[in-house]
């Protein structure tokens, strides 16, 4: 009988790993990631008397511009070099779909366990808001850090609401990083993702229970 | 050639329908909460501070949460206590009649009133403060300092900080030991029982718990200036250079 002697078709093997970012994706977290280090630490030593103690007052300014400059031109040009890369990411971060509306209605729990959790697109509501806040953060910290600039070399610049504002965007920048990296490296559920920030790619089962929509309509694309 | 590692997978967006532009508002409102925030802090001034300074001190952040637009800085805890019994100013040095003054001859030292604005470094400043203290012409009557005692040390009781004058920017209009600020004596977070204040240089150089004040023939760089900070704190023209 024909088909006896045939052995059946396996389907194709899948890959272990999933792509999820690209390099221009990877180079702008990166860039962000290392800056914001540098800038923390020393608008820290600028901030605190007693750290100026550990990093001379010149070095510390000298870094912290030297680095929001880097940030802001590094971004221009990852931007201009791959513009698809970061449409992407901001359609994706601009919208608020049912899936995301049903994340955000479990709350907290949401972030620590994904059981029950509805199936999500490429990225999830907490990343999209995340990473909306935190570009906002750093526009606001950039409005208030020229201000500081400006009051340096004419008082006129200087109002009493700048340092606050600076001050207060700083706090709820260094929460947000704190989450997000605990979530990364520290959260069971969750620090799988961190190989993708690092390499481009993580691991399909993974993708697969938090991100099922995302690999779904990815494969769909790729056939 | 486009590498596969430069490009994304797909990320494909859901319909039209179910969307909602939520990355666009919570990125603007932040903007916007950042600008308006800056705008009514301004507007409102150090009228928030009083409360926000006292949950400051509560947790141990006294020193960077505002209280009048004020943020306290020092670099030795706890802050000098002035005990009016014990404190005494002595001013000496190449001067011809050095002195030392009890808190009773203080007071009775001349004193006059300005009104000027105060910058500190980190980037905050206060507007219009009242100080009432001795002018750096009072002092120099008082002890007559040679011709080439050109420097002035001023020596803070908060162990070890110190700042030192030319004697041109000492003579500065303006330029005076305060003992009172806005209508009331120096508070210990202030400076109590005095300071210098030299409205014309950001707050690092207004020496607070003035202790002793030495004329001197060579110049000695300060506490902070051994620390990196500009030994002439001009606001508007120094601290400049690096940013």
């Amino acid at each position: 009988m024909p088909g006896l002697d045939t052995p059946t078709p396996l389907p194709p093997k899948q890959p272990r790993l999933i792509r999820r970012f690209s390099r221009a994706q990877l180079a702008a977290h990166l860039l962000v990631a290392v800056t914001f280090f540098v800038m923390l630490w020393t608008g820290l030593a600028l901030y605190f008397p007693p750290l100026a103690e550990i990093m001379n007052r010149p070095l510390a300014k000298q870094w912290h511009l030297y680095a929001s400059v880097a940030l802001g031109i590094g971004l221009v040009v990852l931007i201009l070099l791959k513009p698809r890369d970061f449409g992407i990411v901001v359609r994706e971060v601009d919208t608020l779909d049912r899936a995301d509306r049903e994340w955000l209605r479990g709350g907290p729990r949401r972030l620590f366990s994904h059981v029950g959790a509805p199936e999500q697109g490429w990225l999830n509501a907490g990343q999209k808001l995340n990473t909306a806040v935190t570009l906002g953060l750093l526009v606001v910290l950039t409005f208030t850090g020229i201000l500081l600039w400006l009051g340096e070399r004419n008082t006129a610049w200087r109002f009493t609401g700048t340092v606050g504002v600076h001050d207060i965007a700083t706090l709820l920048i260094i929460i947000l990083v704190s989450g997000h990296l605990y979530l990364a490296l520290f959260n069971p559920s969750t620090r799988a993702a961190a190989r993708g920030i690092v390499t481009g790619s993580v691991d399909r089962e993974w993708a697969e229970a938090n991100h099922g929509r995302w690999v779904r309509d990815s494969e769909k694309q790729d056939r | 050639m486009m590498s596969t590692m430069d490009q994304p997978s797909s990320h494909p967006t859901p319909t039209a329908k179910s969307r909602i532009p939520l990355g666009r508002a919570a990125f603007l409102g932040t903007i916007a909460a950042g600008v308006v925030g800056v705008a009514a802090l301004s507007r409102v001034g150090g009228n928030i501070g009083g409360s926000l300074a006292d949950l400051g001190s509560a947790v141990g952040a006294g020193s960077i949460v505002p209280s009048g637009g004020w943020r306290i800085y020092n670099v030795q805890d706890p802050m000098p206590t002035f005990d009016p019994a014990s404190y005494t100013l002595t001013i000496n040095g190449n001067v011809e009649q050095p002195v030392t003054l009890n808190w009773q001859a203080v007071q009775a030292t001349p004193m006059t009133t300005e009104i000027t604005d105060f910058h500190c470094v980190t980037g905050w400043s206060v507007d219009k403060v009242h100080w009432k203290g001795i002018t750096a012409k009072t002092i120099i009557d008082l002890v007559k300092p040679r011709p080439s005692a050109q420097h002035i040390n001023f020596q803070s009781l908060e162990q070890p900080y110190f700042d030192q004058l030319t004697m041109k920017q000492f003579v500065l209009p303006q330029v005076m030991l305060a003992v009172e600020m806005d209508g009331t004596p120096l508070t210990r977070a202030h400076g109590a029982p005095m300071r210098l204040v030299i409205p014309q240089m950001y707050g690092y150089k207004g020496v607070k718990w003035l202790s002793t004040i030495t004329f001197e023939d060579t110049p000695t760089r300060g506490y902070w200036e051994t620390r990196g900070y500009d030994e002439d704190a001009w606001v508007g023209h120094t601290h400049t250079a690096a940013a």
